[in-house]
């Protein structure tokens, strides 16, 4: 636990240059998923981004912004019993500005004897007024285990940690975001789940300068059949 | 929108849902080997020798509890069961199609094919009997008194659900009963 904690850290202190801005914050998150029959479940994601600090040439300062409220709505049909195709529409809250997006989605999930394997392929279309559409490719992988056992009881923590490439274009231009997070779960029972961890996301990479941006996250889910 | 009204939503939420919850019949909690009963230890090192990295678990079921042992023993996968007094009750060995008998891979293949759907997942076979008798068997003498049968995960379309099964076959093909294997929501490794 402590080694993985560490690993964690150190990865992403390795990588954030020196000169690079970096942003600070928390991003609760809350997903609810609805199981209407066999085949279809809609999942619902409310998400709020608020910077604490931020690093200026003095060092990291506390600097407050609220920068935005996420609302999604995915609806997956079930291919196989760990494989589902999604489609969903986010309605973004920032700056006084609605942003829509719509985005699609293959997952399947893998049971191994010492946890779980997740992979997630996504696209998704983001519009907003005066600016052209930002189109992004994703891939996801995301991997569970249980602190204690083979698999994760209800009231059990257990680590869960992830990776994730986007790419992006919008206009001539690309973009590309490395996602890295990782924390600790908590198995209320099969219907509920409460994580804690970090989340670092390093983008502009394809720029002269990146920027890494590092949210204290608490995620909150539901399941209801 | 302010992280008050999100946090008292989170709250909200959390208090509602909580009252619907539904308890899980399977727990499973790994112990020391100071925790395992004697003879189920002493069995263990009597019959598997030398053997080492042996992880114990205290399981209860639907209110049944039981001390399993796994360990890896000449490159498989042992799974052993004991009561929680120490007394064997079978020993599980996850083996693949092809090291099946060829006469029961074709009779469990037969009723494979009247699953619509059907995606074979892990295949373990299971030993019944009594001590010497397993004892035996693990030695590579099958007595006619240890039960042979077929603990097998699969994905098929059952009962109108299509959904990952674990049922029990006998050595005819037969498929004696099946469950449902409970998963836990994906949605925090898909979201």
């Amino acid at each position: 636990m402590r080694n993985y904690l560490l690993l964690l850290l150190s990865l992403g202190t390795m990588a954030i240059q020196a000169q690079a801005p970096v942003e600070m914050g928390f991003l609760p998150e809350f997903t609810l998923g609805y199981q209407f029959n066999d085949q279809w479940k809609l999942n619902a994601q409310l998400e709020s981004m608020q910077r604490g600090w931020r690093r200026t040439q003095e060092g990291l300062a506390g600097d407050y912004d609220y920068v935005r409220t996420d609302l999604t709505l995915v609806a997956n049909y079930r291919i196989r019993p760990l494989v589902s195709a999604g489609a969903g529409y986010l309605l973004r809250f920032s700056d006084g500005e609605l942003i829509h997006r719509t985005l699609q989605q293959i997952a399947l999930v893998q049971r191994l004897p010492h946890g779980r394997i997740g992979h997630r392929w996504r696209t998704d279309q983001t519009y907003q007024t005066a600016a052209t559409t930002r189109y992004r490719l994703r891939y996801r992988f995301s991997w569970e285990t249980a602190l204690r056992g083979q698999r994760v009881d209800d009231h059990e923590f257990y680590l869960i940690t992830s990776w994730e490439l986007v790419g992006s274009k919008q206009a001539g231009d690309y973009g590309l975001e490395n996602r890295l997070t990782g924390g600790l779960g908590y198995n209320i029972n099969n219907e509920q789940q409460l994580e804690f961890g970090l989340d670092h996301r390093w983008d502009r990479l394809l720029e002269n300068t990146s920027r890494h941006r590092i949210w204290w996250t608490i995620g909150y889910f539901i399941d209801l059949n | 929108m302010g992280t008050k009204f999100f946090f008292s939503l989170l709250l909200f939420l959390a208090a509602s849902a909580g009252l619907t919850a539904q308890e899980k019949q399977e727990q499973e909690l790994r112990i020391a080997q100071e925790a395992v009963p004697e003879a189920a230890g002493a069995w263990l090192s009597e019959v598997f020798e030398g053997v080492r990295r042996v992880k114990w678990y205290a399981e209860e079921t639907s209110g049944r509890r039981s001390v399993e042992a796994k360990f890896k023993y000449e490159r498989r996968h042992y799974s052993v069961e004991f009561s929680p007094t120490g007394e064997l009750e079978d020993v599980e060995i996850e083996v693949k199609m092809r090291q099946i008998p060829d006469s029961i891979q074709q009779r469990l293949t037969s009723t494979f094919q009247t699953l619509p759907k059907f995606k074979l997942r892990r295949i373990q076979e299971q030993w019944q009997g009594d001590k010497e008798g397993i004892k035996t068997a693990l030695q590579g003498n099958l007595p006619e008194e240890v039960v042979v049968l077929y603990e097998i995960e699969f994905s098929a379309k059952m009962d109108g659900h299509y959904r990952i099964w674990e049922g029990t076959f006998n050595t005819e093909g037969r498929l004696l009963d099946y469950r449902q294997v409970v998963l836990r929501p994906t949605t925090n490794l898909n979201y």
